[in-house]
């Protein structure tokens, strides 16, 4: 079997190739990244000092993307807004994913009350549509970045979970961990070890979309006035200010939307083209 | 099938009451007291404590609970503070715009995705199927709320064609005045919709039957049709319910954007009103809402699929 396989194993420089969206997915990212970091340098305007003189300018060489109502320059506000917008999509998915994965395979693998309580507390998250979740939550907590965190923490580990248990309860009859069973290994060193890398696949392509629907959020939270606070040039909060303006300068509110779709457009290739990576290496 | 929907029905109690508890545990994460946040400047040591009383917040916490449930249970959601009246009696009227515009937005969506989906698969792997894919992938990345900015502003303020916000009166007008939110909220679930549909569709296109009916003779369009978009229908069902549920979600922004009175745009006023015991009912109401729709998905399906039909 394994030599039947070998043989028809493409060669290995076919193998290793990174997939185009991967690849275009990541250059599209460091683009923005590099531009967020940069901004100092890439522009000479301060994201936040208003200028009266120069209110809602039409995008020209001088202000690619336009002013705003505060004569602030809009493509500058978009580049340091990347670091606000794209810092929390990684920190809150960091908190979802690991306890989702965990609490998914010892769900999946030790089943009875442990997978009875994780499956309990999925359900009833799932009873509550994720945007008005979110929402309340953080209406309670109140706005601000770490309430953001936390928010989306308590609610989008159920899919991690959800998914891991699914591959967990599929692998743990196999005759390998039943071997692993006869030689004594420990429950903690097989699910560990053996059963949660066999997982981790799905879970990591899933992440790249997860994170773009993190950006959504946080952006509509933005833009509901429950997330980050004025005048941080978040792009939700900037499209939000934007849209009292928009007969005299749609610009400032349409230009944030675009970086918001720019960087989820980066992730959904990033998750495709990681897909099709691990496709191959599973074959 | 009767046992099958009972038990069905039966799960979904339990999961209820836990949403109950979760809900009701909302106002817990208030921090510090609720009473004088609420009360904010009006707050005085005995006005606090009134209020304190009058929501039971001084006695022990599942007392508190039982209070909630009991009141639940006889139809009373609590008072508006900020409307001073009873949020049961604002509720009907919110919610039936609410639920226009999602049954609309569905409409809408299924008359974007089946089309294209069946010139995707009819044409699979070429040109058009290529745009289209590609055309469909990239709302998934749009802010929603966003997107509703851009057709206000080309459809209402440049071309003039729809009402920028408002609901309207009688049932013409109302389709006339949620026509944008609605298409807002259908593009991301016509974009799923689609996508499911288009690999539906490819899979059931390369089945022995399809050969046989094309071998028959039959022209290209009746196999598409007849034979094989009503197979591919199928797991759309499932995903028709799944997404109805994110409309739900996808209305309070929605709504805030076009000014539409339903229950979106009540609970975002009521949050930055902090009216919570508003945002508590109004949450509430999304979840049974969804509970609904799963249950009714998972009840629906057997009927379409006589695989599953179960004795």
């Amino acid at each position: 079997m394994t030599t039947l396989a070998g043989e028809l194993a493409p060669p290995r420089a076919a193998r290793t190739r990174v997939p185009l969206g991967l690849a275009a997915g990541a250059a599209m990212l460091v683009a923005l990244l590099g531009g967020s970091a940069l901004a100092p340098v890439l522009t000479s305007y301060d994201p936040y000092a208003q200028n009266l003189n120069a209110m809602l300018l039409p995008p020209s060489a001088a202000h690619w993307f336009g002013t705003d109502n505060y004569g602030r320059d809009v493509f500058t506000r978009v580049l340091y807004g990347a670091a606000i917008d794209l810092r929390i999509a990684v920190l809150a998915v960091v908190f979802p994913f690991v306890f989702g994965v965990v609490a998914g395979a010892v769900a999946g693998y030790l089943g009875g009350w442990a997978d009875a309580a994780v499956m309990r507390a999925v359900d009833v998250i799932t009873a509550v549509p994720f945007m008005v979740l979110v929402i309340a939550i953080v209406a309670f907590l109140g706005p601000g970045e770490l309430n953001i965190l936390v928010a989306i923490g308590v609610v989008d580990w159920i899919v991690f979970a959800r998914l891991v248990r699914g591959e967990v309860l599929r692998d743990k009859n196999l005759e390998y961990v039943t071997a692993l069973r006869a030689l004594g290994f420990s429950r903690a060193r097989i699910v560990l070890r053996h059963l949660l890398p066999n997982a981790l696949p799905p879970a990591a392509v899933f992440l790249a979309s997860d994170i773009v629907l993190v950006i959504l959020t946080t952006s509509t939270l933005g833009f509901l006035g429950l997330g980050v606070r004025p005048p941080a040039p978040e792009w939700g909060l900037m499209i939000s200010e934007g849209r009292t303006f928009i007969y005299t300068g749609w610009w400032a509110a349409a230009m944030p939307g675009f970086a918001c779709m720019y960087a989820g457009i980066a992730f959904i290739l990033l998750g495709d083209g990681l897909a099709d990576l691990l496709r191959v290496r599973g074959q | 099938m009767l046992r099958y929907a009972l038990g069905r029905i039966g799960q979904t109690v339990p999961i209820a009451l836990l949403v109950t508890i979760l809900i009701f545990l909302l106002i817990k994460l208030v921090p510090g007291d609720p009473a004088s946040a609420i009360l904010g400047d009006r707050a005085t040591d005995a006005s606090v404590a009134a209020l304190r009383h009058q929501w039971g917040l001084d006695r022990p916490i599942w007392e508190q609970y039982a209070v909630y449930m009991r009141n639940l249970a006889t139809g009373n959601l609590g008072t508006s503070l900020r409307y001073q009246s009873p949020v049961a009696d604002m509720l009907p009227a919110r919610t039936s715009v609410t639920f226009f515009l999602v049954v609309y937005s569905l409409v809408l969506s299924v008359a974007i995705a089946v089309p294209l989906a069946l010139v995707a698969a009819a044409y699979r792997d070429r040109w058009p199927d290529q745009v289209i894919r590609a055309s469909m992938a990239l709302p998934l990345a749009a802010p929603a709320f966003w997107v509703g900015i851009l057709l206000l502003i080309v459809f209402s303020l440049k071309l003039r064609l729809f009402p920028a916000d408002g609901y309207g009166g009688g049932f013409a007008d109302h389709v006339r005045h949620l026509f944008l939110p609605a298409l807002t909220l259908s593009y991301a679930f016509a974009s799923v919709l689609c996508r499911n549909l288009r690999s539906s569709l490819v899979d059931v296109l390369q089945t022995t039957y399809v050969d046989f009916a094309r071998a028959k003779g039959l022209r290209r369009r009746v196999v598409l049709f007849r034979h094989v978009f009503r197979a591919a229908l199928l797991p759309a069902v499932t995903l028709i319910g799944v997404r109805l549920t994110y409309a739900i979600g996808g209305s309070v922004v929605i709504e805030t954007v076009f000014a539409i009175p339903g229950l979106g745009s009540w609970m975002v006023d009521s949050i930055l009103a902090r009216d919570y015991v508003v945002v508590q009912t109004l949450t509430l109401m999304f979840a049974l809402g969804t509970m609904l729709i799963n249950l009714a998905t998972d009840l629906i399906y057997p009927l379409f699929d006589p695989r599953l039909r179960m004795g």
